[in-house]
This record gives structure tokens, C-alpha cells and sequence, in this order.
């Protein structure tokens, strides 16, 4: 490989660098890791690429593509782009799942496509590469980035933003290795020690329907190891559940409208709608007699050093929204549980908005759409500040 | 779509350049590669699991399980190996993984 085409790599960050050097970030964890970023620009821009060797031609590929991901997502995440409420919901729940004083930030990149919610975990899972660079030039970033695409018209819709919680799932399952694992047991248990129970069988056809002659993939196990469609479909069950942990039912009444041309079908790799559902619901419901749903959450137990895939909303009754002011957040728990006030009134309770203020005009949808998210919005930014003020006060009592 | 890879794929490039600095005599790579010989001898030996093995690197690790168990228990219980066991690891590396089409 010629070293040129690593000049031409270096050259094109160059210029993504220039326009990125001076983003303004609102907190200060994302501004050092700009800053440890600019280091290792630096460091780079002094080699000299034309005496490297194939090896060294290759590492660096990884570390200008680290900075470009990088960039990619913190140029979406600054003071003015980033969906500041959301992520700030996100990240109470992702502190459930930290441990120790592991530093993550949750950066967001808007992206022009109306359905692509998704995780890339290019940079939060990949520990090697920030190894090489540590071992390489001496550099030790503090803290991960957490890479959440969302669709940037939507970037302030907390109706259809509660799939984020599913995104977030996505990392939890990397971080941990989830769904891997239970493919893996799943897979041992099927062809190699041959211990299945008629029920067990029946009811991994019934999830995983791919499974259903399951003898007739023993072949192909035997030569690859790996069944991909089983780890994607434990996968999206697991981020489901973990979802509901926190928003209850809320992603999958946007779940269901975006599949509900095919909401029985299964894809290569996506369960049916009607089957993450199900499972969702029999969770919420603290029905654990299925083996899917058991083996999921004895998973999470056993890769987490005991963390629990648990209920983790706290329902706060209130009229709030209906009286057209934010509703008073105590609690992490009552912060989640906005979505599912949010939903539920969007979804019945719209005539009340009319009837409880005494309205003397009908309020069209795109209206009714305005307040609810504004009532969402304020209520997470006020609960910011109050949780804010308490710490500052907190901090000069000391 | 130009080309496509995974951070599985990037993890294994890595773990195979890392093994290569080892190789060429740069201790300061050791310890990373120990540490996944560690790992995929423990999983083979039953003293972890898919569950409590090393999340990190538990890609390279149930590949390598799967790949040669047999060398992976005959490794010593110890925290440094030979320069033999790094160029088996290697000659276990370097080619084609299966690609999973379903």
C-alpha cells in the first residue's frame, strides 16, 4: 500500500479538523476530549508517512478514522445541535449501568433520514484501538463516546425519541457482550450437549423461528461457530426490554406504526413486531415464565456484576400537562416516566387540553403536537436546573 | 455501498498488529496479549464462562476456543508465555475467518 493514500487520509482530516478545531461544547468532558483529540492531530501531523511500513500504514488508517468518527458526532453534539433534554434522560439511564468511574459521553449525530435511529459502536466498544493509542504517542483519553444517530427533523420530538432508550440498549448489549453470550449458550446447548426440553424447543421456534428445524443449521454451526440472525434477534429483544425498563410501553406504539404493514413479519434481522412486543409486555407485567425472557435476564446478571434488568420508572400521577404547565420531576425515576405522560396523552387524553382550560376553540393537531413536547421539554429542563441548584447548594454547605 | 466492516473486524486487525509488535520484540504489547490467552485458556478450561469472561475482547477469545482448544489447554497457568506460544497464536490468526451468512 502506498504511503500516499495515507497522506490523502491525513490530508481529508485535515480539513475536517480545521472547520471542527473550534467547536464550543456545553460541557467540559466533551471539550477534553476535543482537546486530547487536537494532541493526537498534532502528533500525527508531525510524522513523516513516507517511511512507514505496511503495519504502521495500517494503525494509522484506525487512528485518523477514530478522530474522523470522532469528530463526526461531536460537531452534531455542540452547545447549539445537541438535543440537550434527551440526552440528558439518556444519560440517567445509562448511569444505572456504569461501573466504577467509567467516563462516557453521549453524543448525537442528526442524520437526513426520517427512520434511522441507531447506535454506532465504532468508538464506545473498540478499548484496543485506544490502547494503540495510548501505547503510540502517549495519549490516554478519560472518557468514551456513546454514538447515537438520530433523524435530525425529529431531533426535538419526544414522542418518537423514547426509541433512544433502544439505542441506548445497543450499547449496553456491546459494552457487556448480552446477546452474544446467550447465542453462544443457546447454540452449545442445542448442538453440543444436546439438552433441550420440548418446551424450550417450542418456545425458541416460537421467538426465534429460524429455529424451528434448528438440526438442519447444525452444519453450518459446526463450521462457522456463530448462528448471526440468533445474536441480532436476542439483541433487539434485549434492547426492547431494556427500553421498557424506563419508558414502559412508549417505543413500542412507535414501533408498531413503523411496521405495521409487516408487524407479524420476521426479517433476517429484526423479530417480528408482534413478538418484541409480547416479550415487552410479559416483562412489564412480571411474567418471567418464558425462557427467553429468563435467559435474558440471568444474562444481564451475570455480564453485569449483578446489575438487574428491572422496572425503573416511578409512575407519578399528575394533571400537569393537562393544565398546560411542566410537570414537578423529583426523582431520575419520575424523569423517565414524562415519556409515558406524554404518550399516554397523545395518544387519549387530547380533549382534555380543550375541556380543562376552558378553550373556546378547537385545537388542531400540529398544536396540540407543540404543547406536548414543549411540556416534555420544560419539564426535563427544569428538573436540570433544580437538580443543578441542589448540587451547587449542596457543594457550598460543605 | 463501497465497502462494509465491523468493529469485530477492527478488533481482530488490532489484536493481529499488536501480536506483530510482540512479535518484532515490543514488550509494551504484552500485556494485552497475555491477558486474551489468559481469558481464552480460562473459558476452555471451564474456570469462566460466555458470561464472566473479558467483555472487551470476547470476540478474539471465543474465536480462538473455538479455533484450537487443544493448544489453549495446554497452556501453563502463568501471567507470561514463550515466544513459541506467541507465533502459534499468530499462525491461529492469520487467515480467513468464516463469514457468517445467516
Amino acid at each position: 500500500m502506498s504511503p500516499r493514500l495515507l497522506e490523502l487520509h491525513f490530508s481529508q482530516l485535515a480539513k475536517a479538523w480545521n472547520k471542527s478545531q473550534y467547536n464550543n461544547y456545553s460541557d467540559n468532558s466533551k471539550k477534553l476530549y476535543h482537546n486530547k483529540l487536537g494532541d493526537l492531530y498534532r502528533l500525527l501531523k508531525t510524522e513523516d508517512f513516507s517511511r512507514f511500513s505496511q503495519q504502521e500504514i495500517m494503525e494509522r488508517y484506525d487512528v485518523i478514522n477514530m478522530i474522523f468518527k470522532s469528530l463526526e458526532f461531536l460537531d452534531s453534539s455542540t452547545l447549539n445541535l445537541l438535543p440537550f433534554e434527551i440526552v440528558t434522560c439518556l444519560d440517567c439511564a445509562l448511569r444505572d449501568w456504569l461501573q466504577g468511574d467509567e467516563e462516557l459521553i453521549i453524543v448525537t449525530s442528526l442524520v437526513n433520514d426520517i427512520n434511522n435511529y441507531s447506535f454506532d459502536e465504532s468508538l464506545a466498544t473498540n478499548e484496543q484501538l485506544f490502547k494503540y493509542v495510548e501505547l503510540q504517542y502517549g495519549i490516554k483519553f478519560a472518557s468514551r463516546l456513546i454514538q447515537i444517530n438520530l433523524p435530525a427533523t425529529l431531533s426535538r420530538d419526544y414522542l418518537a425519541n423514547v426509541v433512544l432508550y433502544h439505542e441506548l440498549g445497543h450499547f449496553i448489549d456491546t459494552k457487556y457482550q448480552i446477546s452474544r453470550a446467550i447465542h453462544d449458550e443457546i447454540l452449545e446447548k442445542l448442538f453440543v450437549k444436546r439438552k433441550i426440553t420440548p418446551e424450550e424447543e417450542k418456545e425458541l421456534a416460537d421467538y426465534f423461528p429460524f429455529l424451528e428445524n434448528y438440526l438442519a443449521l447444525e452444519p453450518y454451526y459446526n463450521n462457522q461457530g456463530e448462528i448471526k440472525v440468533l445474536r441480532y434477534y436476542l439483541a433487539e429483544y434485549f434492547c426492547d426490554l431494556f427500553a421498557s425498563q424506563y419508558i414502559k410501553t412508549c417505543s413500542s406504539h412507535y414501533l408498531q406504526y413503523l411496521t405495521q404493514a409487516y408487524a407479524s413479519q420476521h426479517s433476517n434481522s429484526h423479530p417480528s413486531t408482534k413478538k418484541r412486543v409480547e416479550l415487552t409486555e410479559k416483562f412489564l407485567s412480571g411474567d418471567d415464565s418464558t425462557f427467553t425472557l429468563s435467559k435474558i435476564k440471568e444474562a444481564v446478571n451475570k455480564t453485569t456484576a449483578g446489575k438487574s434488568l428491572s422496572v425503573k420508572f416511578e409512575e407519578k400521577k399528575s394533571n400537569d400537562f393537562i393544565n398546560l404547565v411542566p410537570i414537578d420531576i423529583e426523582n431520575d425515576s419520575q424523569l423517565h416516566y414524562l415519556f409515558v405522560h406524554g404518550w399516554d396523552l397523545w395518544l387519549n387524553n387530547w380533549h382534555l387540553f380543550e375541556e380543562q382550560n376552558e378553550m373556546k376553540f378547537k385545537l388542531d393537531r400540529e398544536k396540540v403536537y407543540d404543547i406536548v413536547n414543549s411540556l416534555i421539554e420544560k419539564s426535563i429542563g427544569n428538573y436540570v436546573v433544580k437538580t443543578n441548584w441542589d448540587k451547587a447548594k449542596a457543594n457550598v454547605s460543605k | 455501498m463501497l465497502h462494509s466492516h465491523s468493529v469485530e473486524n477492527e478488533k481482530f486487525g488490532l489484536f493481529i498488529l499488536f501480536l506483530n509488535h510482540l512479535l518484532s520484540g515490543e514488550k509494551k504489547y504484552e500485556e494485552t496479549i497475555n491477558n486474551v490467552l489468559i481469558e481464552t485458556r480460562a473459558l476452555v478450561k471451564g474456570e469462566k464462562d460466555v458470561y464472566t469472561v473479558n467483555r472487551d475482547t470476547f470476540p478474539i477469545i471465543i474465536y480462538l476456543s473455538k479455533r484450537n482448544r487443544t493448544f489453549f489447554e495446554g497452556l501453563p497457568n502463568t501471567k507470561s508465555f514463550d515466544k513459541q506460544v506467541y507465533t502459534d497464536l499468530f499462525s491461529l490468526l492469520d487467515r480467513q475467518r468464516p463469514i457468517s451468512i445467516i
